[in-house]
C-alpha cells in the first residue's frame, strides 16, 4: 500500500499494527497522527510535545516504525534523529494480502487424496480418497473401527506419488493409548504385499521399501492429559515448518482420539464448558491451519454421545454443537439395520455422501463390494452377530477367495 | 482528528503553520474550535485570511452528499443480480437476490447448506455475462473447486464458459481474524487503487465462515494486558471495513455464521446464531436456514431445506420458504413457500 495515498477506508488501522498502549493510542489518535505518511519527518521530542505523549514512548513508536520500514537502526538518546532518511519504507507495510489463488488454479490442480483401501468408498463417495488440504472428523460407537482405520491410514499415506499415492509419511497422536505396533506392523506388511502385487518388479519406488522403513515413517506422539495435547497442537506448526527436506513430507495428522481427554480429566466445573468449547475451537482452528498450509489431510476422531430430544435417544457426535461446526467432513462408522458396519459420508468436500459396507480383517481395514453384503445379509438374518470385532473373526469364507483387494 | 500540516501547502502556508505550531495548535480540531479573533491573533494574520481558510477546510471536510436518484442510478448502472439459486429466497426473503451495498448474513447448524449457498452465490456471479468477479475468502477449507464444476454442469443459466467463470473466482484463505482485517484492507486499497481488472469488477465477497475467525479472541480467555478488549475491536473493525467497503465500491457480502445452543432457562435444544450481541448489528439482512424435518415421522427430508427470514430491512421478518439442494446446487422447491 502506497504511503502516499491516504484512503479514509482503510488509514484507521495503522494504529492498531503498532501496539501502542491504549491511553497513548488515544492521544495519537487526537493529535491526527493516523497513518505512516503522519509519522514522517517527526523527531521524538516534537512527537511527544504533539501528541502529549512521554518521551520514552515516543522513542518506542518511532522505533516500531522505522523497524517496519526495514531499516534496523537503534535510535539513540539524542534527541535529534529525524526519521525523514527514509521517504519510503524499503518494504511493503502492514497490508500483506493473504496468498490467493484463483478457481481455476485449484481446479487444474487437484488435492492428493488419501486412499482408505476401501474401494467402494474411496472410488465411489470420496473423489479417490480423503482430502488432503482439510480437516476430516471420524466418529463411531466404540468398537467399530476407528483406530484400525487410523493406523490402516497411517500405512497408505505412504503408497508412492508414482502409483497415485501421497508419497509422505504420518503423525499419529495417540492420547487412549489405542496404538498396537503388531497390528500395525501386519497391516503395513500386508500393504506393502499389495503393492508389490499391483506393480512389477522393477518399480523402484516399492522395491526401496520395506515394513522397518513404513514403521519409521510414522511419527508417534503419546498425550496423557489435555494439556500436552494442545501444546503439541500448538507446536505443530513450528515443528512442520521446520521439518528437514530430505524427509517425505507429513501427508497425514491423526488424532485419536480428540475427544478423550476433554470428557475425562477435564474438569467442567461452572463456566469450564465454555472453556472448553474455547480450547477445542482453538485447537481445531490451528489444525485447519496446517492442513491448508502443509496440504495434509487432518484426520481427527471422535466419540458418541446420546442426546434426548422430545424423550427420543439417539447417537450424535460428542463434544457439542460448535465443535460439530469446525469439521470439513465427516465420516460415520456405524452398524447399519443388519448390523454390519459402515461407513456413513455426511459431509465430503469433493464427493459425494452416502454409506458403504467396510470391514476389519487381519490385513486391516478392507471394503466389502455391495453384491456380497446383499448375499451375507440374507445368510446373517438368523445368527447372532455380536462377535463382530477387530480380530478379524468374521471374515466370510466367499472373501478368502476373492484377490486382496 | 486531521493534523494541520495536511492542509498545507493549498489551504495554508508555511509561516501560517509554523506560526501555529508554535502555539500548540496542531490539529484541524483546535483551530475551528477558536473564535476568528483569537485565531486571527495567535496566528498574526488578519480575520479574512481565517475565514478564507474555515471556508477551505469545510469545503474538504464536509460529508458529500447524494440524492436518492444518484444513487439509485449507480446501483443500477453497476448492479448485477445475485442469485442464491432459489428463486424463493431471491424475492420472498431478499430484494431479487443478494443486495449490493449490504451484508446479508446465512446462519445455520451444520448441514444445513451454507457453503451450497456460497458456492451456488458466487457461480450466479461469475457465470453471468457482465464479467463480475466474486472473492470467496474460505476459513475452513471448505470451498470445493470439484462441486462448483459440477454446479456449472447442471446448470441452464450459465452464461459464460466453464473457463471463464472458474478463472473470476478467488479463493484466499485465512485462519485468523487479523488476517481477515489485512486481507480487507488489501482489497480496499486494490479496488482504490483500480489498476486490477479482478477487483474492478468485484462484485461478491463471501466469508465462509465468519464465527471461526471471532470464536478464539475472547478477553476472558486470552487477556493482553495493553488491550483487554483487543478481540471486541477487532470485530468492530472488521465490521465496519466490511460495511464501509460495500457501500463504497457497491459490492455485496455475503457471510455464513453458526449456531450455539441457547442457555437460557425454560429453553431447550434451541439455538441461536453464534458470536452473541456484538456481531448482531453487522448485517442487514439475516436468514436462517436448516434441514427440514418430516412433521410425522421427524426424520430428514432428503435435500430439502427451510429458510426462516430473521431479519431485513425489505420484507417482514418470520417468513418461511423451503429449497433444495441438488447436483445443480440451491435449486427451486416444488413445493413452493409456505407462509
Amino acid at each position: 500500500m502506497n504511503i502516499n495515498d491516504s484512503d479514509p477506508l482503510t488509514d484507521a488501522y495503522f494504529l492498531n499494527t503498532l501496539d501502542v498502549n491504549h491511553t497513548n493510542k488515544t492521544k495519537l489518535i487526537d493529535a491526527g497522527l493516523t497513518t505512516l505518511k503522519d509519522f514522517q519527518g517527526l523527531t521524538i521530542t516534537s512527537l511527544s510535545k504533539e501528541a502529549e505523549i512521554p518521551h520514552k514512548d515516543a522513542m518506542d513508536i518511532l522505533n516500531k516504525i522505522r523497524e517496519m520500514g526495514g531499516t534496523k537502526q537503534s535510535i539513540s538518546a539524542q534527541p535529534s534523529i529525524i526519521l525523514s532518511q527514509q521517504n519510503k519504507p524499503t518494504q511493503q507495510t502492514y497490508s500483506q494480502p493473504v496468498n490467493m489463488s484463483s478457481g481455476l488454479d485449484m481446479f487444474e490442480k487437484p488435492t492428493k487424496k488419501l486412499v482408505t483401501m476401501c474401494p467402494e468408498l474411496d472410488v465411489e463417495l470420496l473423489n479417490g480418497g480423503i482430502p488432503c488440504d482439510s480437516v476430516t472428523e471420524i466418529c463411531g460407537v466404540p468398537g467399530i473401527g476407528k483406530t484400525q482405520l487410523g493406523m490402516q491410514l497411517a500405512v497408505n499415506v505412504q503408497m508412492p506419488e508414482e502409483l497415485g499415492g501421497c508419497g509422505g509419511s504420518a503423525i499419529y497422536i495417540d492420547t487412549e493409548g489405542s496404538f498396537m505396533v503388531d497390528r500395525v506392523y501386519d497391516i503395513a506388511a500386508n500393504f506393502l504385499h499389495y503393492l508389490k502385487n499391483v506393480t512389477n518388479d522393477e518399480e523402484s519406488c516399492v522395491s526401496n521399501m520395506s515394513v522397518d522403513s513404513m514403521l519409521s515413517n510414522i511419527q508417534y506422539y503419546r498425550i496423557y492429559n489435555y494439556i500436552e495435547q494442545i501444546s503439541l497442537v500448538n507446536v505443530l506448526l513450528e515443528q512442520l515448518r521446520q521439518a528437514p527436506r530430505d524427509e517425505p513430507p507429513v501427508k497425514v495428522i491423526i488424532i485419536d482420539s480428540i475427544t478423550f481427554h476433554f470428557r475425562y480429566g477435564f474438569d467442567v466445573v461452572e463456566g469450564g464448558m465454555a472453556k472448553r468449547t474455547k480450547l477445542l475451537s482453538n485447537m481445531s482452528n490451528q489444525l485447519s491451519q496446517i492442513a491448508n498450509e502443509f496440504q495434509c489431510a487432518v484426520i481427527v476422531m471422535n466419540q458418541v454421545t446420546t442426546r434426548v430430544e422430545n424423550d427420543v435417544w439417539y447417537v450424535a457426535p460428542a463434544l457439542g454443537q460448535t465443535w460439530s461446526h469446525q469439521s470439513t467432513n465427516k465420516l460415520y462408522l456405524e452398524y447399519d439395520a443388519q448390523r454390519q458396519q459402515q461407513v456413513r459420508v455426511t459431509k465430503i468436500k469433493n464427493g459425494t455422501t452416502g454409506s458403504r459396507h467396510f470391514t476389519i480383517v487381519a490385513a486391516g481395514f478392507r471394503g466389502i463390494p455391495q453384491q456380497q453384503v446383499e448375499e451375507e445379509q440374507e445368510g446373517l438374518e438368523d445368527q447372532d452377530v455380536d462377535g463382530i470385532g477387530q480380530g478379524g473373526q468374521s471374515v466370510p469364507n466367499e472373501f478368502n477367495k476373492r484377490p486382496r483387494i | 482528528m486531521v493534523r494541520l500540516l495536511t492542509l498545507h501547502p493549498h489551504i495554508i502556508t508555511a509561516e501560517l503553520l509554523e506560526a501555529a505550531n508554535k502555539n500548540g495548535i496542531y490539529t484541524v480540531h483546535s483551530l475551528m474550535k477558536m473564535s476568528s479573533t483569537e485565531a486571527a491573533n495567535k496566528l498574526k494574520t488578519t480575520e479574512k485570511v481565517i475565514n478564507s481558510i474555515r471556508k477551505l477546510i469545510m469545503i474538504k471536510y464536509a460529508a458529500r452528499v447524494h440524492t436518492a436518484k444518484d444513487i439509485m442510478e449507480y446501483h443500477n448502472s453497476t448492479g448485477i443480480k445475485i442469485s442464491t439459486g432459489s428463486y424463493h429466497i431471491d424475492t420472498f426473503l431478499l430484494y431479487d437476490g443478494i443486495d449490493q451495498c449490504h451484508i446479508t448474513e446465512f446462519v445455520g447448524p451444520t448441514l444445513s447448506g451454507k457453503t451450497q449457498i456460497c458456492l451456488t452465490s458466487c457461480l450466479s456471479v461469475v457465470s453471468n455475462k457482465s464479467n463480475s468477479t466474486a472473492l470467496y475468502i474460505d476459513t475452513q477449507n471448505s470451498f470445493s473447486e470439484k462441486r462448483f464444476a459440477e454446479m456449472y454442469e447442471n446448470r441452464t443459466d450459465c452464461e459464460s464458459s466453464l473457463v471463464e467463470s472458474l478463472n473470476r473466482v478467488r479463493v484466499a484463505n485465512t485462519f485468523e481474524a487479523s488476517d481477515l482485517l489485512d486481507l480487507l484492507i488489501h482489497v480496499a486499497s486494490e479496488i482504490k487503487k483500480d489498476s486490477s481488472v479482478f477487483y474492478g469488477s468485484l462484485k461478491l465477497i463471501i466469508v465462509d465462515s465468519i464465527t471461526l475467525l471471532f470464536t478464539k479472541l475472547s478477553s476472558s480467555y486470552k487477556s493482553n494486558a495493553n488491550d483487554p478488549k483487543l478481540g471486541e475491536q477487532l470485530m468492530d473493525d472488521i465490521v465496519r471495513l466490511m460495511r464501509n467497503i460495500a457501500t463504497e465500491y457497491n459490492i455485496a457480502f455475503l457471510i455464513t455464521n453458526n449456531v450455539v445452543n441457547d442457555s437460557q432457562p425454560n429453553t431447550r435444544n434451541v439455538v441461536k446464531p453464534a458470536l452473541g450481541i456484538p456481531f448482531k448489528s453487522c448485517c442487514s439482512t439475516q436468514i436462517a436456514i436448516n434441514i427440514k424435518y418430516n412433521e410425522d415421522s421427524n426424520e430428514e427430508e432428503q435435500g430439502t431445506r427451510i429458510a426462516k427470514l430473521i431479519k431485513s430491512n425489505v420484507h417482514p421478518a418470520n417468513r418461511v420458504v423451503t429449497f433444495l439442494l441438488g447436483i445443480g446446487g440451491v435449486q427451486n422447491s416444488l413445493t413452493g413457500n409456505d407462509h
